[in-house]
């Protein structure tokens, strides 16, 4: 979609000069089958990342029961932008939760904007995912022996809460439930790719000036687990969130940051500082889209439910 | 030739941002974990800041700089060079 935007509008989506491709890339992982394969997905663009994405992905895989982990364009590249939005269908109701710590910037540079868990195991398991692609190992499997040291994060799928690197929760406990019935009872991921920074003066420029804005964030600094990327160390990081601003968290930047990052022009100036050629319209659409995708879903929710009856 | 060097020296400060780590990447262009220098390690029960030696061909300032806690502080005066080992049959 957005790439016939950009046509029509004679932009050059060549000019993302920090992102791998001009696709989101997904990895698709079977669970039932225990196997993964990745996928590129260039319409989803239209949709930024997080909450944005992951409605889409939940909509077009609706029949998987699908559990999407989505980041999005300013992970791991500017201050802030530190959570992992997860979606799926809890008794036919959307849900996106929010969880912070390491896990946005492993996805990130791991090369992967979103992965999706389809269907169920056939036994617990502990998902392993790096940039060559997703595995699964048996559930009795330490979650924290597995991965690359200093570059991995580790995923605990525990009763009542899902805990990142052990400290990290996300918001709704939900997950925790939807996780187990598919059978992940961890989840790891290792950094083992990255991004060449070709406009290095100018990212470093916007860089600098985003993370000045640190007195503008709306809690206060503390010596708490910080997510990674985000100096604040604050006394909510492990706490996670849930719903909320639909820009924000298709950032996927945290709540308490959103007197930064709700500033269109500073959203922008990060957005072409990657590359991303993203004009007002673009993000203005976002909401519709997404109340779209999650409507839509509810509708096909309902369709099935009678074709059942 | 003197050069400066990077020390970690309140460890327990660390808070797991990994502000110095992303920052001594961006230094060489990159946005990634892979190849850097500092490593943090650990979780909630503390964090241990590795560094390799090679983080001191960097501007050292500016990662002690953007630490939020002041976990580092920079030394002048160390040897651009390491120590030389010869053979036995040289000696």
């Amino acid at each position: 979609m957005l790439r016939k935007v950009a046509r029509k509008r004679g932009l050059s989506l060549k000019r993302r000069k920090m992102s791998r491709e001009d696709s989101i890339t997904v990895v698709h992982v079977d669970l039932e089958k225990g196997e993964s394969a990745k996928k590129s997905y260039p319409d989803l663009r239209a949709y930024v990342g997080g909450v944005g994405t992951a409605s889409k992905l939940v909509l077009d895989y609706q029949n998987l029961d699908p559990i999407v982990f989505s980041i999005g364009p300013l992970n791991g590249f500017f201050p802030y932008a530190s959570k992992t939005c997860v979606a799926f269908l809890d008794e036919g109701k959307f849900v996106d939760t929010y969880g912070g710590g390491r896990l946005s910037t492993r996805l990130k540079y791991t090369g992967v904007d979103a992965f999706i868990l389809e269907k169920k195991a056939r036994e617990p398991c502990v998902l392993v995912l790096d940039g060559s692609g997703a595995v699964l190992v048996p559930a009795d499997t330490a979650v924290e022996s597995l991965g690359i040291p200093g570059r991995r994060c580790g995923v605990e799928v525990l009763d009542g809460s899902v805990l990142i690197d052990g400290y990290f929760a996300f918001g709704d406990q939900r997950l925790s439930k939807k996780l187990g019935e598919a059978g992940i009872k961890g989840i790891v991921v290792s950094a083992t790719s990255g991004f060449q920074i070709e406009n290095r003066e100018r990212y470093d420029r916007q860089y600098n000036e985003m993370l000045g804005k640190v007195g503008e964030m709306l809690i206060e600094a503390g010596s708490n687990p910080s997510c990674s990327g985000c100096p604040m160390g604050c006394a909510r990081s492990n706490l996670g969130e849930n719903g909320g601003n639909v820009f924000i968290h298709s950032l996927v930047s945290c709540v308490f940051s959103e007197s930064i990052y709700s500033s269109i022009p500073l959203a922008f100036a990060c957005l072409n500082s990657l590359g991303y050629d993203y004009v007002h319209e673009d993000l203005e659409a976002l909401p519709d889209l997404v109340y779209t995708n999650i409507n839509k879903i509810y509708e096909k929710a309902s369709d099935s439910k009678l074709e059942t009856e | 030739m003197n050069k400066k060097i990077l020390k970690v020296s309140f460890p327990e400060k660390c808070i797991g941002c990994e502000l110095c780590v992303l920052a001594a990447q961006r230094q060489v262009g990159k946005a990634s974990f892979e190849g850097s220098p500092i490593r943090i390690m650990g979780g909630k029960k503390g964090y241990d800041i590795h560094l390799d030696p090679s983080v001191n061909d960097l501007d050292v300032n500016k990662i002690s700089e953007i630490c939020p806690k002041g976990c580092f502080s920079v030394e002048e005066g160390g040897q651009e060079e390491g120590l030389e080992f010869k053979a036995e049959e040289d000696v």
